[in-house]
């Protein structure tokens, strides 16, 4: 922390006007938001439009983010991950009011390239949009960014029995959609 | 057949699309910094009607005052914060007609001076917010125009010293001032969420 104590650097922060805290907040942590949101979102502009929000809700409670750098990331993570699972909730009645008038459960999207790399990336990847978006946090931070549980515990501020609980849950999840594509493929050939 | 991780990091949207364009980024950034500008600036009308509202309370305030003796014991009465709020300068070094006083929760002993620079009213508002662990959790502090006023004055030809934070006479924290210091601040304790909901709530 170069040789500064958390306090001092808390208080540091608190001196700055807010367009430059805010400023700094975003040229700070804009790259890693946007990497968690891209693995969060379906394509890249609404990654894009899910960092801006969370950025638009620190503008609003500035004085709540924490000053020191690890808590303002975490604060930031926690708001884009909480942000998600709200958009997710509102998408979620939609896809059931569309899925009930097709009569289709089943993803209407699928690859346009025939390569069959591609079909398995497409495959794992719906599976990944599949999971609720906490979990999907979870395990895109475990499995993508390579943090440890504790790690991911004390980003999400959460228990880490509860980490490794929906860890194992999404791994299960994500595999079950492995086994179903590897059966689909087999029944094809 | 390849493992689960290395499915997922080979059909990883971010390992096959470009990172954010420049210029993209760039626009984000001023959009963002325009709102929040925006946001810092009350619209023109609400700024007078706050005017005209002060100005009616102040003078119902005086005239009732004046007129209803009986109604004065309320306009002087003292009134107790649940916690006690206090801002001192503070040095490192012992010095003439200051006051020793040990850190809560570390060796350090800072020398605090006995003028109070700002206390529980020139607080606005005051809210738990979270601290670097999840178990530990801070105080944010708004300060009244005024209470912003005194805490620039008191600290822009003080960089370098100490300002210590008091509550209920203890010193929580004694930072370095860096450069002067305005409308909030955020006192980072290790406090339980308990405790700083309890400051928080006994702040104001």
């Amino acid at each position: 922390m170069n040789g500064k104590t958390l306090e001092e650097t808390a208080w540091a922060a608190t001196t700055e006007n807010p367009s430059d805290r805010l400023a700094s907040l975003f040229d700070r942590h804009y790259t890693r938001l946007y990497r968690l949101a891209r693995r969060m979102c379906p394509n890249a502009d609404e990654a894009r439009d899910l960092v801006q929000e969370t950025f638009l809700k620190a503008a609003r409670r500035l004085p709540s983010v924490p000053a020191d750098t690890r808590g303002e990331e975490a604060w930031l993570v926690r708001v884009l991950v909480n942000t998600r699972r709200d958009q997710w909730r509102m998408q979620s009645v939609r896809r059931r009011h569309r899925e009930a008038e097709l009569g289709n459960g089943r993803p209407v999207a699928e690859p346009r390239d025939e390569e069959a790399a591609l079909i398995l990336r497409t495959s794992i990847w719906q599976a990944v949009e599949r999971l609720p978006p906490r979990r999907r946090a979870i395990v895109v931070l475990s499995e993508l960014e390579g943090l440890r549980d504790s790690e991911i515990a004390s980003l999400l501020g959460m228990h880490q029995v509860t980490v490794r609980w929906h860890l194992r849950m999404g791994r299960r999840d994500l595999n079950i959609a492995l086994r179903a594509h590897m059966g689909d493929s087999h029944e094809k050939s | 057949m390849k493992n689960l991780n290395t499915l997922l990091q080979d059909a990883d949207p971010v390992r096959w699309e470009d990172a954010t364009p420049r210029e993209t980024l760039a626009r984000q950034r001023r959009a963002l910094l325009a709102e929040v500008r925006t946001a810092d600036r009350p619209p023109q009308k609400m700024v007078a009607r706050r005017y005209a509202l002060l100005a009616a309370a102040a003078l119902a305030a005086i005239v009732a005052a004046l007129l209803l003796p009986g109604l004065r014991p309320l306009f002087v009465a003292e009134v107790h914060a649940a916690v006690q709020f206090e801002v001192r300068l503070a040095d490192d070094q012992p010095l003439p007609d200051r006051q020793e006083a040990r850190v809560t929760g570390s060796d350090r002993t800072v020398f605090l001076s006995k003028d109070v620079v700002v206390t529980n009213g020139d607080i606005q508002r005051a809210e738990v917010v979270p601290g670097g662990d999840p178990s530990q959790f801070s105080v944010s502090v708004e300060f009244t125009p005024s209470g912003a006023q005194k805490m620039k004055t008191a600290t822009e030809k003080q960089i370098g010293r100490r300002m210590a934070i008091l509550l209920d006479g203890k010193v929580v924290m004694a930072p370095t001032i860096r450069s002067a210091i305005g409308s909030a601040a955020v006192i980072t304790g290790k406090f339980t969420r308990a405790e700083a909901e309890r400051i928080a709530a006994g702040l104001k």
